[in-house]
């Protein structure tokens, strides 16, 4: 596919370095000559520099025969204008735009469609952040918990610890132990390294595992694999900005939050916003005002600043004075790799920006992209179109698919039916299928296994 | 059918048509058919075959390549068929560009017919002597010609 980018920041680099790999003709556009300079050098991508709405810099950048457009650059109006361009001039098929302020955001169906702002599909990094966050607080002690077909389905990260029933044995024994749970372990990363795991794969104390299940099983699986945590009900949130804000209205009243946000001003529209939560004003950094507000009872710290320095700093301030779990967030990958055990959860907007993204690139019906560990890896969830003809998946049982090495399927949505993967099970047309691959350069290999064959309409 | 003057006609036949990529190749195919056929609309026959196009490539191999979609309002089974100036890039399984296409649009309805006229047609243009004269053609009027009166 012929894909343009504009904007060669971090979420427009990282998604260039994503595609670039996978037979697709990148095209990268930014006013910074410089920037695009050391992308070019590391990748085999087209850049264009210039004003990235501007007619003549999309004509420069191939927008008259690009399938794509994908607007990532720092203004939501500058996006929004290049999608107009392009549809308007060059008639480009697929417009995606990163879109930040709520303002444009709460009128999203009236505004984006193809008779008024023509943007097919809108990425709102911040909402989608505040969503991964609300899922980890109501999930307490994954590391990573990813919705699949609206939330029927999810895939959980935790860490094995001593003490969980499974940690020492054999997978196959959590059907012993639970035999009303179904649940898929789709893989296991032992000291950084992946497991495929199969029925006799013994589960290791720090072994990451990855496991699918119905989410009303989630927490019977989790408590197999480590003593699970009680529900979280304190929780602090450090800086009222646009995430923290978002995410304290959405739990607002569910638990018992305070929110501290160094601007005065900042702090009058927030307490008007929230009915149930505190607003302090102060500054997270400062030890007497997390002891005054009780630190040593808080459940979740939650560092959502824009300042990456600011928020691993509080973070471990507020850990090493008692908060029982800190997820932080951190832009900067280098730092995100840094961290260590003071850090309970880091959470990197641009990489959960790329899944969503990835979602609307990747060729095949799909509804769903996670890229996982810092993008090695992947999950998504797919459409089964065809029939037996058509499809190499449709009609066979699962075990009778030939998966490219390094990808498990863990489990199938049929309607609002959740089919957890076992070899006997059948695909049918029109199926969601949740595959996970451990290295996500399969990607291509699972195109082609799902793409319909040559006898297949629409 | 029979043969391809059942669903072709020399008004939909292009010779050595220009465009240098995908896109806007099924521009062209897009105007060209809702030039001819009023009842359809050209964002729907562009939108149509990209989306078919996007859950797999509808290239056979060897250079052709026979993009096909249901489409709202189409009367009967139409057919299109290009040949290029130069190939293109079509994600097709050889990775082989294509510089040979018969494009097919059919009612929505899903019929046992339509397969049936898609695996004909996919038969005629794998026989190589078939692609071989068309490609040879050197004007609309010569590849209508070709493709309408082959015989195997």
């Amino acid at each position: 596919m012929k894909i343009i980018i504009l904007g060669a920041g971090q979420v427009g680099g990282t998604l260039a370095e994503h595609l670039a790999n996978e037979q697709n003709d990148i095209t990268v556009v930014d006013t910074d000559a410089e920037k695009l300079r050391t992308l070019q050098d590391r990748l085999d991508i087209g850049t264009v520099v210039g004003g990235a709405s501007h007619p003549n810099t999309l004509y420069k950048a191939g927008a008259d025969d690009a399938d794509m457009l994908i607007a990532v650059t720092n203004s939501d109006e500058i996006n929004m204008m290049a999608c107009q361009v392009a549809h308007t001039l060059y008639n480009t098929p697929t417009k995606i735009s990163r879109v930040r302020s709520p303002n444009y955001l709460a009128h999203q169906e009236q505004l984006f469609n193809p008779g008024n702002v023509p943007v097919d599909v809108i990425i709102g990094p911040e909402q989608l952040v505040t969503n991964n966050i609300r899922q980890l607080i109501g999930n307490p002690g994954a590391l990573q918990v990813l919705d699949f077909a609206d939330g029927k389905v999810q895939l959980v990260a935790v860490r094995a610890y001593y003490g969980g029933p499974i940690v020492g044995q054999e997978l196959q024994e959590i059907r012993k132990h639970m035999p009303q749970v179904d649940t898929r372990v789709a893989a296991i990363f032992r000291q950084d390294r992946p497991i495929i795991p199969e029925g006799n794969t013994v589960v290791e104390v720090d072994d990451e595992v990855f496991f699918i299940a119905a989410r009303k099983h989630i927490r019977a699986v989790m408590s197999e694999l480590r003593k699970v945590d009680k529900p979280y009900k304190r929780v602090m949130i450090a800086g009222g900005g646009n995430i923290g804000a978002t995410l304290a209205q959405s739990i607002d009243g569910q638990y018992q939050v305070k929110v501290i946000e160094k601007s005065y001003s900042r702090c009058r529209v927030l307490s008007e916003r929230l009915k149930h939560s505190i607003v302090l004003c102060g500054s997270a950094a400062e030890p007497q005002l997390l002891t005054a507000e009780n630190i040593e009872n808080t459940d979740v710290f939650c560092a959502l600043t824009n300042n990456d320095e600011s928020n691993i700093m509080m973070s471990m301030l507020a850990k090493r004075m008692g908060a029982k779990k800190v997820i932080t967030l951190i832009t900067n990958s280098a730092y995100a790799e840094l961290v260590g055990d003071e850090i309970d959860i880091a959470i990197s907007p641009q990489q959960i920006t790329i899944g969503s993204l990835l979602t609307h690139v990747r060729r095949g019906d799909i509804s769903n992209v996670h890229s996982l560990r810092r993008g090695a890896a992947e999950a998504i969830e797919l459409t089964a179109h065809g029939d037996a003809y058509s499809s190499k998946v449709v009609g066979r049982r699962l075990d009778e698919i030939n998966l490219p090495d390094g990808v498990t399927i863990g489990a199938i949505v049929r309607g609002s039916e959740v089919l957890i993967a076992h070899g006997h099970v059948v695909v049918e047309p029109n199926d969601h299928v949740i595959l996970f691959l451990v290295d996500r350069s399969r990607i291509s290999a699972v195109e082609k296994l799902f793409a319909v064959g040559f006898g297949f309409f629409s | 059918m029979q043969t391809l003057s059942d669903i072709l006609t020399p008004g939909r036949t292009v010779c050595r048509a220009t465009g240098g990529s995908k896109k806007r190749l099924f521009e062209t195919i897009a105007r060209l058919i809702s030039e001819d056929q009023q009842a359809l609309s050209y964002t729907e026959v562009f939108t149509q075959l990209i989306a078919r196009e996007r859950l797999g490539s509808t290239g056979l191999g060897k250079g052709i390549a026979i993009p096909h979609c249901r489409i709202d309002n189409c009367p009967r089974p139409l057919g299109s068929l290009l040949t290029l100036e130069e190939a293109i890039d079509f994600e097709a399984p050889d990775g082989e560009p294509v510089d040979l296409l018969f494009v097919l649009l059919v009612p929505e309805e899903a019929q046992q017919v339509h397969l049936d006229i898609l695996s004909h047609i996919a038969g005629l243009f794998r026989q190589d002597a078939f692609c071989q004269s068309l490609r040879q053609a050197e004007d609309a009027a010569a590849l209508y010609a070709t493709a309408t009166t082959w015989t195997n």
